[in-house]
């Protein structure tokens, strides 16, 4: 834990220094949902019940993806991908430094920075969709399966892309497998829209795939979606599976990596 | 024009020979930025199960809008967003002066020295998606209507060719923007639906200030409505404009280029 706060504080430094670039990013994430909801706003207009979602649930909906994507979608496949390619990740294994704890320090960081620029701008988006939290409610038991929830999308972001990026030890250039897990994830995850508005045949299909928890089961969860007390057991169940598998996976990922790393140039 | 035309030429044959060095990059990164195109249309069709018409836009019409937009946007991307991508560690690192020294317009140079072949299929694959809508649904289409059509097309790259372009340049004064030419595209992505629904504020903002409107509404009412003659031809004037501009904002953001480390 010692070593998570040294790494976290020097990377918030570092995230703080990038700011435009930060900025830049998180417009990027922020334009989707928004584009989406400027559809969605003409298309309320006609109807008053698409799937399930009124107008006002429906601009929740976005609203929590954004929301909650900014807190738990980190990256860091990308940076190591180039160390590998560099040479450098060879830092990791001759010092005394766990590389899980080192690049959680670092996401978590970027998280913390992206939320202080997110907040005013979700703050202007407010009254352009007439944001409406009164359908909401929030019991103590709920805020902490939030909070767990949230906490464990975290998690399956971090250790799957984490396996994105070791794949780079065999793969060399392995860009291109980082845009498909994206294309997937965006499609399954919820990002794009509500899994509501799948085809029932292909929403049981995403019962069976980890996608639902990286994004939409804690937004689902936040906005009253689930009313039934063992739905969310059983959906926390489900999340925490997915979170040992992964785990489990980065480790094994990691150890038949060690042993094939070349270190080029490191 | 001719000697532009024969350079041009140059960067293509040296950028093919490039791109045929890694096959397998080839196939994948088609691959990938077909599917996404693929499951991005895939979600339209699954909201239109669940809703008829938006304000005129029935399935048919906005399946050809998405088709308009990526096949626009991989067009781009297959000449441009390459270049972009490079631009910035060109401005950082100092070697824009070996383009600056070339007997030839820098501009040019940058924007369109390298070419990917990373979104063909795309390309083709739109293409082929929007013969196959117009002649299902929309056909028969005058050939005036047609005309327009692909020319309000190019119309549209042209516009956000140079307003992406105008989007690199604050890199000259700020340096470490990495990602600067990521920013236009959290603005170009609003070009994927029909932009003729959004409000009294935004839609003329978007048809005359900043004419994403061009992109894919505009071309693709031609064909499933009237030509808009005036809409069509303040297009063009803004497309020329835009153009002009983006060479102006070029040479003055290159008195401030201070040729780092070179």
């Amino acid at each position: 834990m010692r070593q998570f706060w040294a790494f976290f504080r020097v990377a918030v430094a570092d995230a703080l220094v990038y700011r435009a670039e930060g900025a830049v990013w998180m417009l990027l994430e922020v334009s989707q949902p928004v584009v989406a909801l400027i559809f969605w706003l003409a298309a309320f207009q006609t109807k008053s019940d698409i799937a399930g979602y009124s107008l006002t649930s429906m601009v929740l909906y976005y609203f929590g993806i954004m929301f909650v994507n900014n807190l738990v979608a980190t990256h860091p496949q990308y940076e190591l991908s180039r160390e590998i390619r560099s040479g450098s990740f060879s830092y990791y294994l001759l010092r005394p430094v766990s590389l899980s704890v080192y690049k959680i320090a670092a996401g978590s960081s970027w998280r913390v920075v992206r939320i202080l620029f997110f907040l005013p701008l979700i703050l202007l988006l407010v009254p352009i969709f007439h944001l409406d939290l009164s359908s909401l409610s929030f019991s103590p038991a709920k805020i902490l399966a939030i909070l767990v929830s949230v906490f464990m999308a975290f998690w399956l972001h971090f250790f799957a892309k984490m396996i994105l990026g070791l794949t780079t030890i065999w793969f060399t250039e392995a860009g291109w497998l980082f845009l498909s897990f994206n294309v997937i994830n965006s499609f399954f995850s919820g990002q794009l829209i509500p899994l509501d508005l799948f085809p029932a045949k292909l929403l049981h299909f995403t019962n069976f795939l980890p996608f639902k928890y990286f994004l939409y089961f804690p937004v689902s969860l936040s906005l009253n979606r689930l009313n039934q007390a063992n739905a969310v057991i059983l959906g926390l169940a489900v999340q925490f599976f997915w979170c040992l598998l992964f785990y489990w996976l980065y480790h094994l990922v990691l150890k038949r990596g060690t042993k094939a790393y070349s270190a080029y140039g490191g | 024009m001719k000697r532009y035309l024969k350079l041009y030429w140059e960067f293509f044959k040296n950028c093919l020979v490039r791109e045929m060095e890694f096959r397998a990059h080839f196939i994948f990164s088609n691959l990938v930025s077909l599917s996404w195109a693929l499951l991005f249309i895939l979600t339209f069709i699954l909201i239109y199960q669940h809703v008829d018409t938006v304000n005129g836009w029935a399935r048919p019409q906005v399946l050809l809008l998405l088709a308009v937009y990526f096949l626009a946007d991989r067009i781009f991307d297959t000449f441009f967003e390459i270049n972009f991508a490079n631009f910035v560690s060109l401005v950082n690192s100092g070697e824009l002066d070996l383009v600056l020294t070339k007997p030839a317009s820098g501009q040019f140079i940058v924007s369109l020295r390298y070419l990917s072949l990373s979104f063909l299929v795309s390309v083709i694959a739109m293409l082929a998606l929007i013969v196959y809508l117009i002649k299902t649904y929309f056909w028969p289409v005058s050939m005036i209507n047609l005309l327009v059509f692909i020319f309000l097309i190019v119309i549209g790259i042209t516009i956000s060719y140079a307003l992406w372009f105008m989007t690199l340049l604050p890199v000259f004064w700020w340096g470490r923007v990495e990602n600067i030419n990521h920013l236009f595209r959290s603005f170009h992505q609003l070009a994927r639906i029909p932009l003729d629904l959004t409000g009294p504020i935004l839609r003329p903002l978007l048809t005359y200030l900043l004419p994403l409107m061009f992109i894919a509404t505009v071309p693709v009412k031609s064909i499933t409505g009237a030509i808009s003659w005036p809409l069509a031809f303040f297009g063009l004037f803004a497309a020329a404009l835009l153009l002009w501009l983006s060479g102006r904002a070029w040479r003055f953001a290159l008195r401030h280029y201070t040729s780092a480390s070179s």
